[in-house]
């Protein structure tokens, strides 16, 4: 009989009990269903056996916080309810984090801007929403706030800084000007010089000798001042790698003036005056006058200006003004008569031509010393950020002082614009192929200078127990 | 389950909420000081809201182990499965700030349910256009259980033509007088075909389909999917049978075409099962990734909330 082929043949072909036993497909849906649920609840109990709680981890804790292990209760310190976020008290046990600014309206918890968990970043590397989130509309306690309200960000609505807005003018005293000693054909101390930036300016911590220190002409009158680097730090870097020499080395007339504007105020006597206030400078020379008049008696008998103008011509042979006004003593009869002349024209040279080259002064009345203005030259001009030269030291001076050569006055402030530092530093970073821009690169939130000592707390068991 | 006009309300719902999800997102993640957080008080939001629709999708499964309860129809639940577990995916996108995770939990939290996720609009996908693929290119097909059996009875009912076959044939030859014999011996042409005479090919064609039984069709029957046999082939199938036609009787043809309509049926049930495990084996990922996210979520859940 051929095959038939009906509804009720196919009818009969189908085992009614299909549906009690489970076919492979179902089968293997069961299988995998139980299995993985299974597997992944294996897996948490493999790892809290061992004791391993990265797993539970939203990513790696820091560089600074690995020491913990995975002592996560340091941080995560349990309070009354559920919860174990971390407290600021926690942070507070190790660090002492002075506050930003006493009027600040706002003071953020520590690890709402400090991100933890994110791997080995610097914590200090903060968002820049942690500024902005007071510094776009900013008020303060009490008052109105000293600094722009309404700072959004470095590309974008940040103030031009504070020395160069329109109108801002160099505070110094000191006479400098810069276009002047930038010339090819300046004479130094051995002849004819070329004066650069770095024999002037260097970040603090270089310890080359000065080019125009007065180590160059009177080793040992007056010794070079190295000045330390946290003599300029006002505010205290966190950074270890930047500590050397972020700031300019301030102005000291010892370093990097003396060799070329020398304070010789006697031809006989090659010490030159101390660089300091009119009352030591005069004791430091009626000292020494009298100190040569002892050693030669006879110069008492001779006339005080004999080969003087020349001399002094000769040893200060920079100085264009003429010296009319030396010529006028007599043939002294004492010697006390003759210190008092000789200091008299040695003080001449000194307060009425070499001070006035960089200082303005008051003259005194005849029984009377001069009185220097005080130089105020700033020994940081952006107080509340940090610039690192030492990180810029890539680059050429002008490329950022661009207006150097041709400043003229002491009053002119030649720091860049921020356009300037715009060019290479970026919001975004390395990310969009540019230099930081971030707050924190500039601005650090903690007022360092009142951190104050911290006593630890903890052992190395408490510390590294559970790692 | 196909995707039309009867989801518009769905849609609209999901699209709805997805625009609301991105439009408190945005300012979100732009304003927040630390970037969209997970632990941040917005992203608990995010999560739970994404938890929760995760969550019931998940009731699915136990929605389809009661079906007499009455707790809305069928399709309303596989319509709320298919669009809030999708909604579920860009809520916990805002929660996890678009990362992946950095603690092994949440990264494989995010494997999983990318897993499910994926697996799901696999799924939904294939739902469009392989049933229909099915019906036209099995119209024999069956419960998918049942293959497997069907395929055995097959096997019988091709052993009993073949067999019933081979009696009729030998039979014949028994019957056979010696001209009928010599007769057999010779061959001709007819309309172009070239026939054996009857009783000549029947003893060969008794021999040669039963090698070609036990060589091709009964091990064709047996094998899953019959890769690499002739009779997996369609066009080589008809070939080989027409052959057998030609050397065989018209009268044995309908046995022969049995035969035929038996290995056929064979083709097409293993077409259904490559097709159904297609169609369906997406479930195989997307279950059980979905109680391991369950699970691992929960967990997640837990801890986060309390770290």
């Amino acid at each position: 009989m051929p095959r038939v082929r009906t509804a009720k043949t196919l009818a009969k072909r189908i085992d009614m009990q299909y549906f009690t036993r489970l076919h492979g497909f179902r089968r293997w849906r069961l299988v995998l269903s139980i299995a993985l649920p299974v597997l992944a609840a294996g897996w948490l109990l493999a790892e809290r056996a061992s004791g391993n709680r990265v797993i539970y981890s939203s990513g790696p804790v820091s560089s600074a916080h690995a020491v913990f292990g995975q002592n996560c209760n340091l941080c995560h310190v349990r309070g009354a309810s559920y919860s174990a976020a971390v407290p600021d008290k926690a942070c507070l046990a190790c660090h002492n984090a002075p506050v930003h600014n006493a009027h600040q309206a706002f003071t953020p918890s520590c690890g709402s801007c400090h991100l933890e968990h994110e791997g080995k970043l610097r914590m200090a590397e903060t968002a820049n929403a942690a500024c902005t989130q007071c510094h776009a509309n900013l008020y303060t306690k009490e008052g109105h706030p000293k600094f722009d309200s309404h700072v959004s960000g470095f590309d974008r609505k940040h103030p031009e800084f504070y020395p160069v807005r329109h109108g801002q003018f160099d505070p110094g005293t000191v006479n400098l000007n810069h276009h002047a000693h930038l010339q090819p054909t300046l004479r130094g101390p051995n002849g004819p010089v070329q004066m650069r930036c770095e024999d002037c300016h260097r970040p603090t911590g270089v310890n080359e000798p000065w080019p125009y220190s007065v180590a160059v002409v009177q080793p040992a009158s007056q010794q070079p001042v190295v000045v330390p680097a946290a003599e300029v730090q006002q505010t205290k870097k966190r950074y270890a790698e930047i500590a050397a020499g972020p700031y300019m080395a301030p102005i000291k007339y010892v370093n990097q003036c003396a060799a070329c504007h020398t304070l010789q105020f006697d031809p006989l006597i090659p010490e030159p005056a101390p660089h300091g206030k009119p009352e030591v400078v005069h004791a430091f020379i009626v000292e020494k006058i009298k100190q040569l008049v002892k050693a030669s008696p006879e110069l008492v008998h001779k006339p005080v200006t004999t080969g003087y103008k020349d001399q002094i011509e000769a040893t200060r042979n920079y100085l264009r003004p003429a010296l009319d006004y030396l010529v006028l003593p007599t043939v002294p009869t004492t010697p006390e008569n003759w210190v008092s002349q000789r200091t008299e024209i040695a003080e001449r040279v000194l307060w009425r031509k070499d001070c006035k080259v960089c200082h303005s002064q008051t003259t005194g009345e005849a029984d009377k010393l001069p009185t220097s203005v005080k130089a105020f030259i700033p020994a940081r001009w952006l107080a509340d950020s940090e610039f690192d030269h030492q990180a810029h030291s890539m680059m050429t001076c002008e490329s950022c002082h661009s207006g150097i050569s041709g400043s003229k006055l002491t009053s002119d402030v030649n720091l860049p614009k921020i356009e300037t530092c715009r060019r290479c530093h970026k919001e975004g970073g390395a990310l969009k192929g540019a230099a930081e821009g971030r707050c924190y690169e500039c601005h650090s939130y903690h007022d360092w200078r009142k951190e104050q000592p911290l006593k630890g707390k903890f052992d190395v068991n408490a510390l590294r127990a559970g790692s | 389950m196909l995707i039309d006009s009867t989801h518009r309300v769905w849609i609209v719902g999901t699209a709805v909420a997805l625009a609301l999800g991105t439009a408190f997102y945005i300012p979100y993640a732009l304003v927040s000081v630390r970037g969209p957080q997970g632990g941040s008080a917005v992203g608990i939001i995010y999560g739970s809201i994404g938890s929760a629709l995760m969550l019931f999708a998940g009731l699915l499964g136990a929605r389809k182990k009661v079906p007499v309860w009455r707790v809305g129809r069928a399709t309303t639940w596989m319509r709320a499965h298919l669009w809030l577990g999708l909604l579920s995916f860009p809520f916990i996108l805002f929660h996890s700030g678009f990362r992946l995770g950095a603690a092994p939990l949440t990264r494989w939290l995010m494997v999983l349910f990318i897993a499910v996720i994926v697996s799901g609009i696999f799924g939904a996908v294939l739902q469009h256009f392989l049933p229909r693929v099915i019906t036209t290119r099995v119209p024999m097909e069956t419960v998918y259980e049942q293959i497997d059996s069907i395929c055995g009875q097959l096997l019988v009912e091709a052993t009993t033509s073949a067999t019933e076959l081979w009696s009729a044939l030998e039979g014949d030859l028994e019957q056979a007088n010696p001209q009928q014999r010599a007769e057999a011996a010779t061959a001709g042409t007819k309309g172009g075909v070239t026939f054996a005479s009857a009783i000549g090919a029947d003893e060969q064609f008794a021999t040669t389909l039963h090698g070609f039984f036990d060589d091709e069709i009964r091990p064709y029957l047996v094998q899953h999917g019959g890769r690499g046999r002739v009779l997996a082939d369609k066009d080589r199938t008809s070939a080989t049978f027409q052959q057998f036609r030609i050397l065989c009787p018209k009268d044995f043809w309908p046995r022969l075409n049995d035969l035929e309509n038996i290995c056929d049926e064979k083709r097409q049930l293993d077409r259904q099962r490559a097709l159904h495990r297609v169609l369906h084996g997406w479930l195989l990922v997307h279950i059980p990734a979905s109680y391991a996210l369950l699970l691992l979520g929960a967990v997640h859940a837990v801890v986060a909330l309390r770290y």
